[in-house]
Order: C-alpha cells, then sequence, then structure tokens
C-alpha cells in the first residue's frame, strides 16, 4: 500500500495525476492517518532535496540570507550569512586549552612559567616521539561558517582544498575566494565575522602580537564585523587595527580604502609613518606612493527597507508614480506588486526566458520585456496573458529595452545589431532598423533613441538608432559589462574590469572614474529617469549612486543581497528595487536628490 | 514602534528557520510549485504583520502553519477554476496532520544529506536536473537524456523511494 501511495505523491507533487488517481489518493489520505503521516513525510522529503540540492550548488545562502529585514549582521540590513547554521561554536577545548597556554608563556617573565614551559615543552617532545607517526593538527583560528560557490583553503604546504562550512582555518593558513558568484563568511571565536567577496585572496599570518589576530588581504574585498579584541587587517598599502567596528576593505593594485560603517580605525602605512583614524560614515584610501591619508566622509545611506519579496524576479521596474512595480520572473512570470504595502496587484505566465530588459509605457498600463531567447512580450497590467512575438532568435548575445518601452534592440552573433518599436496599444513590434556591427552589449536610450553598442576588445560606439549613423565612440580596454546610457543619450556609463565603472559625458566630452576595476565588481548599471544619477549593484552586496554633473558619489547602500544583479529607482528617487540573489528583490525608501 | 520592529524581526527570524518546513506544508496542499512559492511569500507578509499578535513562549510553526493553512484555501477560493486536488475538508484533515515531525526535523535534514550522497550517479544527476534553480521537466530531462518520459518518471519515483528508504534506516540507526 505504501509503495502505491508513494507512486500517488509523487504522481501529484508533478502535478500528473489523472483524475481515477487523483480520487484513489483522497480516498487513502481521507480512511488512513498512516497514509497522511506517510504523506507528509514524502513531501517534506521533496521540500529538504531541493533545499539539499541547492546547497550543494552553493546556494544555501539564498533565503536566510535575503529575506529578513533589519536584522543585524556582518551588513547592515540582512542576516549575517550561515545564519540558519548554529551560531558559531566555541573552539574545542584542546584547542582553547593550547592558546590559552601559548598566551601565558609570551606574558609569563616568572621563573616558574619559564620552568613549566620547558617542562611542557619536554613533556610535548616525549609525546611527540611517541606518537611520532600523527601529525599535530594545526591550532584552529576561526571557521567557515558560510560559503557559495569556489572556495579554497591554501594549505601550509602551498596546497589548494575545497573547504566546507564549519571546516576550521589555522594560523598560516589562506582563504581563496573564486571570481564568479563565490563568498565565504569567517566567524573567529570572538565573535568577529569577515565576509569574503568574489575574487579574493586573505591570509591568516602568525601575528608578529599573540593577542592581536591578523589578516592580510592579497586581493579582492572583505566586509569585517570585529569584535572587541584588537584585529589587524594588512595589506601591501595599509594596515587597519579595529576593534569592535564594522568596515569593508577593499584591495586595488595601487591602493587600498576602508569604509566605516560603525566604529573607527586606525589606517596606517606599512611603515608606520603615516597614520589616521577613520570614523564611523567615513572613508579612506591609502595607496603604494604613501601619500596622505585624508578621511572624507561617505555619501549618506538614507534608505530605509520596505519590502522583502521572495523570489520575486530577475528584472524589475517602477512605475511611473513609483506606487507599483513589476517583476520579470523566467519561471514564475509577471508579477505587480503594489510597493505601499507589498501586496499582488496582478499576476501572469512569463515566457521562460530571462529578461534582457523590462520597461513600463509611461502611462503604466504596460510592460515590455525582452527574454533572452529573443521572444518580446507586452503585458497589459491586469490581462490574464501577455501578447508574446518572437524576434531575432538566432545566436543571440544580447538585449534591451529603452526606459519607455517603446525601444527594443537585440544583438546577434551573425553580426547584426537589431532595432525594434513596440506599438504597447496594438501588442505588435516591428522592425525598424538593422546596424551591421558583432555587439557585446546593447543598451538604449529613449529620446532620439539612441543606440550604444559595445563590441569585444572595449570599443562602445553610440548611434542614432533610426538613421544608422555613427554619432559617438568611446574606448575602453577590454570588453565592457555592463552599459548604460542615459534617457536623453547624454551619459554614458560601461563597466570593465580594467577601468572600472568609467562615466562619459558625451555632451561635454569628459570622463570620470566612478568606481576602480580591480576589487568589487559591478554587475549593473542604470540611470535615474531624469539623468541625474547613475546606480550600480555590485558584486558585494552594495548599491552605489553617483551623481552625474560631477560624478560625486551620493549613496552607498549596503542591501544584504549577496551580489546585487539590477538596481532600479523610481521616477522621483524616493524608491529603490534592488534584485539579488536568487531573484529575491527589495524595496527600499530612499532619498537620493 | 520599536516594539513593533522587535516583533517583526523576531518572527521574521523565526519564519527563517522554519522556512522549509513551511514551504513543505504550502506545498503538500498545494503542488503548483509557481503558486506555491506566491502563497510562501504571502505567509512571509503576513506573519511580519501580524507579527504581535506572536506569543513568543508558544510554538512558533503551528501558528505560522495556521497562517499558511488560511492563505491555501484563499488562494483556491481566488483561483476558482484552477482544479484544487482535495476539497476543504480533506485539506483540513492533512493539515491538522502536518507537523507531526517537527522535532526530528534537523535530524531527517543530516540524514537525507548522507544519503543523497550514495545515490548513483545517473539517479542523482536526474534529481539535480529536476530540482535545479530553473528545473528541467520530465519530458526535458528526458530528451536531455534521450530516454523515454516514462522512464525519468520512474527513476525519479525510484531516487525519491530509495532517499526515504535509507533516510528512516539512518535515524532508526541513529534513535537505537
Amino acid at each position: 500500500v505504501e509503495d502505491r501511495l508513494l507512486e500517488l505523491v509523487d504522481a501529484y507533487l508533478e502535478n500528473r495525476l489523472t483524475d481515477p488517481e487523483t480520487g484513489e489518493l483522497r480516498e487513502l489520505l481521507r480512511t488512513s492517518p498512516e497514509a497522511r503521516q506517510t504523506f507528509w513525510e514524502y513531501v517534506e522529503q521533496h521540500v529538504l532535496i531541493d533545499d539539499l540540492l541547492a546547497e550543494a550548488r552553493g546556494r544555501d545562502l539564498a533565503l536566510a540570507e535575503e529575506a529578513a529585514p533589519g536584522s543585524s549582521g556582518v551588513r547592515g540590513c540582512r542576516p549575517v550569512i550561515g545564519d540558519s547554521t548554529p551560531s558559531p561554536q566555541p573552539l574545542s577545548p584542546k584547542g582553547r586549552g593550547a592558546s590559552q597556554q601559548s598566551r601565558h608563556l609570551d606574558g609569563g617573565r616568572h621563573f616558574s612559567a619559564w620552568a613549566g614551559a620547558l617542562t611542557a615543552v619536554a613533556a610535548g617532545l616525549l609525546l611527540a616521539v611517541g606518537l611520532w607517526w600523527r601529525a599535530p593538527a594545526p591550532e584552529p583560528l576561526a571557521m567557515v561558517r558560510a560559503l557559495g560557490g569556489d572556495v579554497q583553503v591554501i594549505d601550509l604546504s602551498g596546497k589548494m582544498v575545497p573547504v566546507t562550512t564549519d571546516a576550521p582555518l589555522a594560523v598560516g593558513q589562506a582563504l581563496h575566494v573564486g571570481d564568479e558568484d563565490s563568498q565565504a563568511e569567517v566567524s573567529f571565536a570572538d565573535g568577529t565575522q569577515v565576509t569574503l567577496g568574489a575574487g579574493t585572496d586573505l591570509r591568516f599570518p602568525a601575528s608578529a602580537r599573540k593577542e592581536a589576530r591578523r589578516l592580510h588581504l592579497d586581493r579582492g574585498a572583505v566586509q569585517v564585523q570585529a569584535a572587541a579584541p584588537a584585529l589587524v587587517v594588512t595589506t601591501d598599502h595599509a594596515r587597519i587595527t579595529a576593534s569592535a567596528t564594522r568596515f569593508r576593505l577593499y584591495r586595488e593594485a595601487t591602493a587600498s580604502r576602508v569604509e566605516l560603517e560603525e566604529g573607527k580605525v586606525r589606517l596606517e602605512s606599512p611603515a608606520g609613518t603615516n597614520a589616521v583614524e577613520v570614523d564611523e560614515g567615513s572613508f579612506a584610501v591609502a595607496t603604494a606612493e604613501a601619500r596622505p591619508m585624508v578621511p572624507q566622509p561617505l555619501p549618506p545611506s538614507h534608505c530605509r527597507l520596505r519590502h522583502t519579496l521572495l523570489r520575486a524576479g530577475d528584472a524589475v521596474c517602477f512605475s511611473r508614480d513609483g506606487t507599483g512595480l513589476i517583476a520579470s520572473h523566467f519561471s514564475r512570470g509577471w508579477k505587480a506588486w503594489d510597493t505601499h504595502d507589498g501586496t499582488l496587484r496582478a499576476a501572469a505566465p512569463g515566457s521562460g526566458q530571462r529578461a534582457s530588459g523590462l520597461a513600463l509605457t509611461p502611462d503604466g498600463a504596460t510592460a515590455v520585456a525582452l527574454g533572452n531567447a529573443g521572444t518580446a512580450m507586452l503585458w497589459k497590467i491586469g490581462e490574464p496573458q501577455p501578447v508574446k512575438t518572437r524576434l531575432r532568435e538566432k545566436q543571440l548575445r544580447c538585449g534591451a529595452v529603452s526606459a519607455d518601452g517603446r525601444w527594443l534592440a537585440q544583438g546577434t552573433g551573425t553580426g547584426e545589431v537589431a532595432l525594434w518599436e513596440a506599438d504597447p496599444g496594438h501588442g505588435s513590434i516591428s522592425l525598424r532598423q538593422s546596424v551591421p556591427l558583432k555587439p557585446s552589449r546593447v543598451v538604449l536610450s529613449c529620446v532620439g533613441p539612441h543606440l550604444a553598442v559595445s563590441r569585444w576588445g572595449g570599443d562602445i560606439l553610440v548611434f542614432e538608432a533610426k538613421t544608422g549613423r555613427e554619432v559617438g565612440r568611446y574606448k575602453l580596454r577590454r570588453t565592457p559589462a555592463p552599459l548604460a546610457l542615459s534617457a536623453d543619450g547624454r551619459y554614458l556609463a560601461a563597466y570593465a574590469s580594467s577601468d572600472g565603472l568609467v562615466l562619459f559625458d558625451r555632451q561635454a566630452d569628459a570622463r570620470h572614474t566612478l568606481w576602480p576595476g580591480e576589487v568589487t565588481r559591478v554587475e549593473h548599471v542604470e540611470f535615474s529617469a531624469d539623468g541625474r544619477t547613475v546606480l550600480a549593484g555590485l558584486d558585494d552586496g552594495t548599491v552605489r549612486a553617483w551623481a552625474t554633473a560631477d560624478g560625486r558619489p551620493v549613496l552607498v547602500l549596503d542591501t544584504g543581497h549577496r551580489l546585487v544583479n539590477r538596481v532600479t529607482a523610481s521616477a522621483d528617487q524616493s524608491l529603490l528595487a534592488t534584485v539579488g540573489d536568487n531573484d529575491c528583490v527589495k524595496v527600499w525608501e530612499c532619498a537620493l536628490r | 514602534m520599536a516594539n513593533d520592529r522587535a516583533a517583526a524581526e523576531t518572527v521574521q527570524g523565526l519564519f527563517l528557520q522554519h522556512a522549509a518546513a513551511l514551504r513543505g506544508f504550502i506545498l503538500g496542499l498545494l503542488p503548483d510549485r509557481a503558486a506555491a512559492n506566491d502563497v510562501f511569500q504571502e505567509v512571509f507578509l503576513t506573519v511580519t504583520q501580524r507579527a504581535e499578535q506572536y506569543r513568543p513562549d508558544s510554538s512558533f510553526l503551528p501558528w505560522a502553519r495556521g497562517i499558511a493553512r488560511n492563505k491555501v484555501l484563499e488562494h483556491f477560493r481566488r483561483c476558482r477554476r484552477q482544479p484544487q486536488p482535495f476539497d476543504d475538508r480533506l485539506l483540513e484533515v492533512l493539515a491538522d496532520a502536518a507537523g507531526r515531525q517537527d522535532d526530528a526535523w534537523e535530524e531527517r535534514r543530516a540524514a537525507l544529506a548522507e544519503c543523497i550522497q550514495e545515490l548513483a550517479p545517473r539517479a542523482r544527476q536526474i534529481l539535480e536536473l529536476r530540482y535545479a534553480e530553473a528545473p528541467a521537466s520530465p519530458p526535458e530531462i528526458a530528451r536531455q537524456l534521450a530516454w523515454t518520459v516514462n522512464a525519468v518518471h520512474v527513476a525519479l519515483a525510484r531516487a525519491r523511494k530509495f532517499l526515504q528508504d535509507c533516510t528512516r534506516r539512518r535515524l532508526a540507526a541513529g534513535g537505537a
């Protein structure tokens, strides 16, 4: 009977029960308490398999990390990664005893301490001889509490070994976090927590002073919540002494930048000739040329989390008045949310494609999306089905939708950038122009429209889309990704690891580097509707914004996402929406203007 | 205001702690994955809004399940055209039967994690395709592996049955 029940529950969970089978399952569940228990056991197993396989893919951070607003942790607005796992365990009694012993030896001048130490050493030698075949385990310094993607520990012999959650880390070891969507969090016994972003190498060198833990950042970025005992973090350019603070540290090729969220740190040059105190809400940069270090205020982040929408979408946009938010999800379809109370206003099935671009028409009635497999969709909000139109589908490389939903562009590997015009009133889309180019990315302005196309190697070309006439050419050292064009076409923003995030003012022929390229990658860049602000989502979970007029930073927001895949602002810039890992969307009240 | 916030943070923390159990509960009553995810989101919002009503000295999961059950019923009332697998009476009976194994949730998870390691490579591959971030349907898996759709269904059922038997065995051994 149980085997038959399981067959039926399997079919039930797969949504393929026939009518007779449905009747059979109902009867079993209605009449047998044992069947009901087996049913739940099997359903729960189904969910646990889902969770465990997600964890094996390195996605174990997703829900716990994303869902809760306002929780305390390494980042201001999210629970600590791995919050769902037990809180940091103390080191084993053996490890703790050894560490207490070594502190005693360091501080002791008393003869009996030395005598005791010598006795202990002699006893240790005897024990070592007795157990010579057993290699001594390195003293644990910290534990890996959570990880995602490619994370490896480099052991004392220089060998790289994939690391697992709860793995101990010892003095002399190093942690390597891979470049793509990887992250790790390390906990010390005193509660200090260090989050390592993608592309980070962190060493745990032996400390000169045993009472101060020491870390050395060779590459990448870390976020640190330091407990009360002193923690020293060094780079080739700086030495940071922290106690009871929360800060971010970015290590570039020629400089190191520290940003203080809470408390203060002491920032010194490696030789100790130059030192400053960096306070909460400030940042300072230490350079290889030992220039004076001047703390400067960070832009305020007056943002408050309003809603967390779990698994809501991979692309989002606001209605013009900011009261609605449209989300498009490759498998869950379209959702229209009320930004005030977070309730669902309307929903419709999607295309099964991730959105290369998403926008709402100026009247707010129709959402326009372009899927990454070539299907365009127009959804009159509230209608049960969107209108689907198949555009170019072969060798698609990139796509974009203008912010007013009128223009769509597709770039193909066959050497074409196709420009389409949408007519939401009739639900139709027509080809308007075809530009012969092999693009890596493409974006559109509303006015003109202008079309910006990046090519492999770093060229960015701007065209008048309707005529195909080239009107601008810009250059980065490597292929840019991502790319954005302001609605009026005046500003162009592009990110490449070689150049960082660069803002081009096409009218003034000016260029500003907004963010360096070697540390934390920019995942998404977008302009506000009025073009006065450029917003970037980074792979350390922050959103940063700058004024386009002068490149001045206007916002640093720690979203609590593992990385920020998309960010968009409402037209009046009072709301922000961020899309994080696992398609979680957060809506923020901000004061960007 | 501060109390509201503290209460909301408390229930949100508990929600995260019990997210898998709640998702399982909703999926058991509403097997359409996308709809279940929507209800899950609604439960999260409602739990947050009603945080003040939650008594910290009581058990969180039965309280949240009560909210989830009402949300599932609301969903079926809203989507009358969508076939409802169980009538309201059976839904009530089933909902009452849930949660008998709440205490053993962590142990079951740990045992299942070990059992997944014991799966044959092909069975593991099929499960990974079916439970991927963008899950492949059985016909899609069949196309990828050049199998029949029925063979995929059988392989999935066998893998799940193996995992169930293995988990029970491990729990029994652990309990002994």
